[in-house]
C-alpha cells in the first residue's frame, strides 16, 4: 500500500525516473521478489539491454541472489563483469560474483574476484570493501592470522572503512586462541573410560549417560554368560558393542561439535561487527 | 533375562506386522517407521534435535552402513535429553530445536553480501 502511494507520488515529479525509484524503494525494503519484477520491466523498456542500465542490472542480480537463485545471479554478475567498461561498476559485478562463489564454498575463486575488484576499482570505498571481503575469506577458511594481518594493513592505510577494518582485525585475531578439543584424543578417552571424551568437551550429562549405559550393558552381558543363556548373551553382546562403539564415536563427535561451536561463536561476532557497527 | 528376550522378540514381531503399512520400501525405512509409530507417537516422545533421532538414525544407516550407522543412531539416542541445551554447542533452530545433522558441514555465512556496494 505504502509502496503504491510512493510510486504515485514519484510520477508527479517530471524528469524523475519513477520506475527506478519505486524499484529501488522495494529493493531497500527487502521485497526482492517485487523489486526483481520492476527491474526486469525497466530492462525490458531499455530494449532488454542490461548494459544500458548497469546499476539496475546489478540490483537485479542481487535480488536473484537474495531469492536463492544463485546460478542466475552468478550468470548476470559474470556477464556484467565481462562487458561493463566503467571500472567501479565492473568491480561491483566482480564483488557480486565473488559473494555468490563464497556462499557456494568456492573460496579461492571468490578471493581472486575480490582482489581483482580491489585492484581495478577507482573508488576508494569500493576498494576498501573489496579488500575487506578478500581478507575475510582467509578467516572463513580458518587462516585467522593471515586474515588479521591483511585487515590490519587495510586499517593502517587510514582510508575509508579503516575503523571497520581495525575492529575486524582485532576480532579475527582471537581465532588463533580459540579453545580446541582433539576428536582423536576424545575418542580414545571414551574408549578407555566410556563417557570421558564427552565430559572433556563439557557434555557432562551425555558422558554420565554413556558411562551408565555401557556399564549396565556390560554387567547384564556378564550376568547372562553366568546364567548360560546364549540367545540373550548374543543379543546383549551385540547391543553392548554397538553402544560402546557409539560411545567412542560420541566422544569424537563431541570434540567436533565443541570446536565447531567455538568457531561459530567467533564467526557470529564478526558478522555482528559487519551488521551492527557499520551499516551500509 | 528371559523377559528381556521376550520383549525383543515382541518388538521384532511388531516390526514385521507394521512393516506392511510402512510407506518406505527399504528395511531401514520399515524399522524406523516402526520406531516412530511405537516410541514417538504412542509414548509421545519429543526429540530435542533436528533432524529427529529416528530420521538421524535412518540417514546414518543409509549413508554409513549398518554397523557404524547403528552405533551413530544409538549414540544420538543416548544424548537426546534436555541437557543438550545446557552445553550451548548446538545451533538453536525454529521451535527451540537443536540443529544436529549427520554431517556437520560448513555453515553458510553471507559476509560478502553485507559488504556489496549496491
Amino acid at each position: 500500500m505504502l509502496g503504491t502511494i510512493l510510486a504515485a507520488l514519484l510520477t508527479l515529479f517530471p524528469g524523475h525516473d519513477a520506475d527506478e525509484g519505486f524499484a529501488d524503494y522495494l529493493y531497500a525494503l527487502g521485497e526482492y521478489d517485487l523489486a526483481s519484477g520492476e527491474y526486469l520491466r525497466i530492462i525490458y523498456e531499455h530494449d532488454e539491454d542490461t548494459l544500458a542500465c548497469p546499476l539496475v542490472s546489478l540490483h537485479l542480480a542481487r535480488c536473484l541472489q537474495e531469492l536463492g537463485r544463485a546460478e542466475d545471479a552468478f550468470s548476470l554478475y559474470t556477464y556484467l563483469q565481462r562487458n561493463l567498461s566503467e571500472p567501479d561498476l565492473r568491480a561491483g559485478a566482480m564483488m557480486g560474483a565473488g559473494s555468490v562463489l563464497e556462499e557456494s564454498g568456492n573460496f579461492g575463486y571468490a578471493r581472486e574476484l575480490y582482489t581483482e575488484a580491489a585492484i581495478t576499482s577507482e573508488d576508494t570505498e569500493i576498494r576498501a570493501r573489496a579488500g575487506i571481503m578478500a581478507s575475510l575469506i582467509s578467516a572463513r577458511t580458518g587462516n585467522w592470522a593471515v586474515s588479521a594481518e591483511e585487515l590490519s594493513v587495510l586499517a593502517s592505510d587510514g582510508g575509508p572503512l579503516s575503523d571497520l577494518s581495525s575492529s575486524l582485525a582485532a576480532k579475527v585475531a582471537e581465532g588463533e586462541f580459540l579453545s580446541h578439543r582433539s576428536p582423536l584424543w576424545c575418542g580414545i578417552s571414551s574408549a578407555v573410560v566410556p563417557g570421558s571424551g564427552q565430559m572433556v568437551c563439557g557434555h557432562y550429562t551425555d558422558g554420565i549417560i554413556a558411562l551408565g549405559v555401557n556399564g549396565a550393558l556390560a554387567w547384564l552381558f556378564i550376568e547372562s554368560l553366568h546364567e548360560g543363556n546364549t540367545t540373550t548373551s548374543v543379543l546383549l553382546g551385540w547391543l553392548g558393542l554397538s553402544f560402546y562403539g557409539g560411545n567412542i564415536y560420541g566422544g569424537s563427535r563431541a570434540a567436533v561439535t565443541y570446536n565447531t561451536a567455538r568457531r561459530r561463536e567467533l564467526l557470529d561476532e564478526v558478522t555482528g561487527i559487519l551488521e551492527n557497527q557499520h551499516r551500509f | 533375562m528371559k523377559s528381556l528376550s521376550a520383549i525383543l522378540l515382541i518388538l521384532l514381531l511388531c516390526t514385521a506386522v507394521q512393516g506392511a503399512a510402512a510407506p518406505e520400501n527399504s528395511l531401514t525405512g520399515i524399522l524406523f517407521f516402526q520406531y516412530r509409530g511405537l516410541f514417538r507417537d504412542l509414548l509421545a516422545r519429543q526429540c530435542v534435535y533436528y533432524p529427529t533421532c529416528s530420521h538421524y538414525g535412518q540417514e546414518a544407516i543409509e549413508s554409513q552402513g549398518p554397523v557404524l550407522g547403528v552405533m551413530m543412531a544409538l549414540e544420538r539416542w543416548t544424548r537426546c535429553t534436555s541437557a543438550a541445551y545446557r552445553s550451548g554447542d548446538y545451533r538453536i533452530t525454529e521451535g527451540n530445536i537443536l540443529a544436529d545433522p549427520v554431517n556437520h558441514g560448513e555453515e553458510v555465512i553471507c559476509w560478502g553480501r553485507s559488504l556489496l556496494p549496491f
